[in-house]
This record gives structure tokens, C-alpha cells and sequence, in this order.
């Protein structure tokens, strides 16, 4: 078996553009991405970067084959996946989990938190309701909260709490790889360091493989080996992350970088 | 910076004490909380959430929730004591001396009207424009953000606009009557980082006719770049405040100094990233409730 987990090669997406939708008729099809292509080691993570209309969001939806893609190829831990049939799609998506941005809409905000992350684990028959207790704990505890939050409403948290709730429930399922899509967006500076070092530590210590979707990259450095920079649903440049922020070598992957505000105090930066 | 413009504060909170009471259960959320911003420059209120931060911005603009009470210290916005005003009174204030450009333009903005008639309302309001002539000053403000298209954009609905577009639309409704204090509360979290650039360069010419910022973030690279002065605040005090330059070369706070640890530096690849610490948290929290003991505070 090879080192690598996910090939994906030439993948190429079109959804109906509802806005361009005649009054009669079909919409008219928007290429949203195009000819994207590469590669995840296992237990190796790579970081999607763009700005609002990339594509990136999108990637994570066709990975996951909920926005089947019409051309290209998705493989997956050495198998075809991207004409999976229906009913194999739900033993796919458990290998590979997607978390979402907005923890406050992916969780159900009357259901306990311990519920909710052992939820996918009773849903597949892993567990039995006396046994989803002591898993929800175990799960809490392993992305660093307090065993006691299980007791807890989602609203009852914070932002960086309810975050790694909705990772500790990808977890749960015991998936190869992680798609986190913008879940630090929204959380303060030490929140957002917190859920890298966690993912880190996951990387780490579970051998979980990560694909980290963000618009900013600066979090890139510290978490990935690989980053992928997308522009408009094309990859623009893509490389080793420490060679890519080094040494860029498209102007736009130059222009973000430069965009990003270092906490080193300089009137100047804003007039260049 | 203007030199024209007075060097006295726009505003200044003198240990500013507040609580919120409800249902009998008192909360202490702000502990002796000063800071100044003098005219023409940006001041930057920095924490995490739960710090204080956005009470702070509530006290000066007069939007305190119900059960919140002042119950030391004073608020003085340009050269006059506004600590306890009465709704009536703030409503000739807030608008006009004071406004607030949010976090989230969406929720600033109506959804339902077209931004030319939100804009018409507000200098209809407060600098009794109608008609044409609201109409003509509202391309001016959009002109003066540099919209480029204004007509257009005076007959769109907020959702046809981008993040961007949609943020320079509410700065340009805040700076209708050239307040003298703006306070911008996260203003370009939700942007991209190309957008948040050239949203950070039009806050700060804004100040250039005099005007005061207080800038509400928690990214310290955002400060770094557009503020003059900060304040850091956690537990609902002041931990640390200086000029930037002097607080960023040399922090004296654990605090602030666990904050600049957290924020990524793609430009050194030696730097790990650090989380703050749960002690240092937990060691600050233990000193507010200590400054409650020997206060008599609840």
C-alpha cells in the first residue's frame, strides 16, 4: 500500500447558477472548480487557502462526494471513490469526516453535547446507549475538554469549545483523514492557536490526516506539510508550505501574504 | 494626523465599574476601566471574548443591556459627562457624536431596503436631508469610502453587495455626520484578507479630519498596523496600555505577551505557535475575584 491516502486528479465541478436561472427553464451551468489535482500522505495534512469564491468550501463538499464531481478522479486510500455507488457513500464518509465552519448550525442546539458527539457512533450501531457515556467522555477528553461538558447545551460553550466538540464527533467514528473547513474562522486569536495544536497533536498521535480549508495563511505554517492556493475554483500554486510563504511564486499567492497583518507595528505596511 | 485637530480625548473612561443584575444574581463585568482616545488617532481595545471588551463599546455608545449598572468610575465623550444618560438623552448623541461600525455588516444593515434608502434615512434623521438631496449626499459619503459605482450600489440590496462592499456602505453611514468617535467593533473580522487591507486604510483615513477610533479586536497583527495606542483587557480590567510601538517591543503583561505568542508568524519559521496558557487564565480570573473580596463586590 502506498503512502498515499487521497489522489485527486483534474477534478472538475458544475453546479446550476441559480442567480443566471430563466424564470422557465433550466439554470444555466457555473464552473466552480477546475482541473484541481493532488495528493495527501497519509497522516500528512495539506492546507486549502483562498479568499471567498474560490472554490475551497466547495472542494470539501466534492471530496466528500456531496457535490459529486463530473470530471476528474477522487482515490481513496488506493480505491476509486468517485462513482462510488449510494450505498457505499455513507462507509466513505466515515473514513473521511468533514468538519464544518459553524459549530452553532452543525450541532443539533437541543441535544447534550455528549449526544451529539456520540451521536454518528450510535447511528452505526458502534455503541449501545450505556456505552455512548463513557465513549463521550473519552472523546471530550481526547480533543481537550473537561469529561463534565458532555452534561452541556452547545450554547452553554465557547466558540474554541464548541469547535473541538464538533471535531471530537469526526473523531468519533475513527475516520483516516479530517477535512476541517474554515473551523477557525470566527474564534479569538488563542482559540484559533489552540484547535492547530490540537490537530497537530491529532496528526500526531492518531496518524489522522488532515486537510486544513482556511483563507488564511498564516495558520498554514505550523499544522501542514502541503499547501494548495486557490483562486476562483484553480489551484494557483501549490508546494511544500514552508517553500510556498518562503518563496512564492505567484503574484497572487504574494499579494495574500502580503495582505496578512504580522503583529510587528509598522505605519508604512498599509500604504504598500 | 491632522494638526489641526485638538489633542484633548474624544473619549476618556475614568475606572469605569459596571455590573449587570438579573434576577436577583449579580455579575461584576467590568473592574475599574480607563482608557483614553485622543482626536485623530486609533486606539485599539484588545482581548478575547468574555473580556469586557464589548461593554466597554456598549457604555460609550449608551446601548447598555437592561440590568447593566454604572456603579463607579465616569464616561466622558467629547468633553462631556455622559455616565448614566437616559435613552432620550443619548439619542441626540449616537449618530452624531459617537457611531459604531459592527463586526457583521449584515446585521447593521436591513435586508428588506435598498442601501440608498437605509442611507437616506440616516441623514434624513440626523441632518434632516430628504428627497434628492439625501439621495446626492449618499453617493458623496459612498464617493468618500471610494465605491466606485455608487448609483449602483444605492439601488442594490445589502445581499447583492459583497462582505467588502457591504462594510465600506456601513463606514460610510457611521461617518455621516462626522462623528467625533468611531468605534469599530471587529470591523474586518469577517473580510478577506485583501478586503480587510483596504477596509483597515479607509478606517484610518477617516481619522484624518480629526476624528477618533476605538478599534475592538483581538488580532494583535491588525493593531499592530493601524493603531497608535492600545489597551488590553481581560477580566474586565486594563492589564496593560501604551503606545503600540512601546507595548509590542516591550510587553510587560504575561497576558499581552501570551496574546503576541498566539498570533501565527508565517514570516519565522522557528516560531511555534502558543496557545495562551489555561493557568495564566485561571491565575488572572483568581485575581478579579480577589479584587471583588476586597472590594465588597459580588
Amino acid at each position: 500500500m502506498s503512502g498515499r491516502l487521497l489522489e485527486v486528479a483534474g477534478l472538475g465541478l458544475d453546479l446550476p447558477d441559480l442567480a443566471a436561472k430563466p424564470v422557465f427553464g433550466p439554470a444555466p451551468r457555473r464552473t466552480i472548480l477546475r482541473d484541481v489535482s493532488f495528493t495527501l500522505a497519509r497522516g500528512g495534512a495539506l492546507g486549502v487557502i483562498g479568499e471567498s469564491g474560490s472554490g475551497k468550501s466547495t472542494l470539501a463538499r466534492a471530496l466528500t462526494l456531496l457535490f459529486p464531481p463530473q470530471r476528474g478522479r477522487i482515490v481513496f486510500d488506493g480505491v476509486d471513490v468517485t462513482a462510488l455507488p449510494a450505498a457505499q457513500l455513507p462507509g466513505y464518509r466515515v473514513r473521511l469526516q468533514l468538519v464544518f465552519q459553524d459549530p452553532m448550525s452543525s450541532l443539533n442546539p437541543r441535544r447534550r453535547v455528549g449526544a451529539s458527539v456520540t451521536q454518528p457512533l450510535r447511528a452505526l450501531g458502534r455503541v449501545s446507549r450505556a456505552q455512548a457515556d463513557a465513549a463521550a467522555a473519552a472523546l471530550l477528553d481526547r480533543v481537550g475538554l473537561a469529561a463534565e461538558l458532555r452534561h452541556r447545551y452547545p450554547h452553554e460553550l465557547s466558540g474554541g469549545q464548541r469547535q473541538r466538540v464538533g471535531i471530537a464527533r469526526a473523531l468519533a467514528v475513527q475516520p483516516q483523514a479530517l477535512i476541517a473547513d474554515e473551523i477557525t474562522s470566527g474564534l479569538d486569536v488563542s482559540a484559533q492557536a489552540r484547535i492547530v495544536v490540537l490537530l497537530g497533536q491529532l496528526r500526531r498521535e492518531l496518524g489522522l490526516s488532515v486537510i486544513f480549508i482556511s483563507h488564511d495563511l498564516s495558520l498554514v505554517r505550523s499544522l501542514c506539510d502541503d499547501v494548495l492556493i486557490m483562486r476562483g475554483g484553480e489551484v494557483v500554486e501549490q508546494g511544500a508550505a514552508a517553500e510556498v510563504l518562503a518563496s512564492p511564486r505567484h503574484p497572487y499567492t504574494r499579494a495574500l501574504l502580503d495582505a496578512i497583518p504580522l503583529p510587528v507595528p509598522d505605519a508604512g505596511w498599509l500604504d504598500r | 494626523m491632522s494638526a489641526a485637530a485638538a489633542p484633548g480625548p474624544v473619549l476618556r473612561i475614568e475606572d469605569l465599574h459596571l455590573q449587570i443584575h438579573d434576577a436577583g444574581r449579580v455579575t461584576t463585568i467590568l473592574r475599574g476601566v480607563s482608557l483614553a482616545v485622543p482626536a485623530g488617532r486609533i486606539h485599539a481595545l484588545v482581548g478575547e471574548s468574555g473580556g469586557g471588551k464589548s461593554m466597554v463599546t456598549r457604555a460609550a455608545t449608551g446601548l447598555l443591556p437592561a440590568g447593566a449598572r454604572i456603579t463607579a468610575g465616569r464616561i466622558v465623550l467629547a468633553g462631556e459627562d455622559v455616565t448614566g444618560w437616559k435613552e432620550s438623552r443619548w439619542r441626540g448623541v449616537r449618530g452624531r457624536v459617537v457611531s459604531m461600525v459592527l463586526q457583521d455588516p449584515l446585521t447593521a444593515l436591513n435586508p428588506g431596503r435598498r442601501i440608498g434608502a437605509q442611507m437616506s434615512d440616516v441623514l434624513r434623521l440626523h441632518r434632516g436631508l430628504a428627497g434628492a438631496g439625501a439621495w446626492a449626499e449618499a453617493a458623496a459619503l459612498l464617493d468618500r469610502v471610494h465605491v466606485r459605482e455608487a448609483q449602483r450600489v444605492l439601488r442594490s440590496y445589502p445581499h447583492e453587495l459583497s462582505g467588502g462592499m457591504r462594510q465600506r456602505v456601513v463606514i460610510a453611514m457611521a461617518w455621516a455626520c462626522r462623528p467625533q468617535l468611531i468605534i469599530c467593533d471587529e470591523p474586518t473580522t469577517a473580510l478577506d484578507v485583501t478586503v480587510q487591507k483596504q477596509v483597515l486604510r479607509l478606517i484610518r483615513e477617516l481619522t484624518g479630519e480629526g476624528q477618533g477610533v476605538l478599534l475592538v479586536t483581538h488580532d494583535l497583527g491588525v493593531v499592530a498596523k493601524l493603531c497608535h495606542s492600545m489597551s488590553v483587557i481581560h477580566g474586565g480590567r486594563v492589564l496593560e496600555s501604551g503606545a503600540v510601538e512601546e507595548v509590542y517591543a516591550r510587553p510587560r503583561h504575561p497576558y499581552t505577551r501570551a496574546l503576541l505568542a498566539a498570533t501565527p508568524r508565517f514570516d519565522r519559521p522557528g516560531d511555534a505557535l502558543v496557545p495562551v496558557d489555561e493557568a495564566l487564565i485561571a491565575g488572572l480570573d483568581a485575581q478579579a475575584q480577589a479584587y471583588d473580596r476586597e472590594r465588597g463586590l459580588r
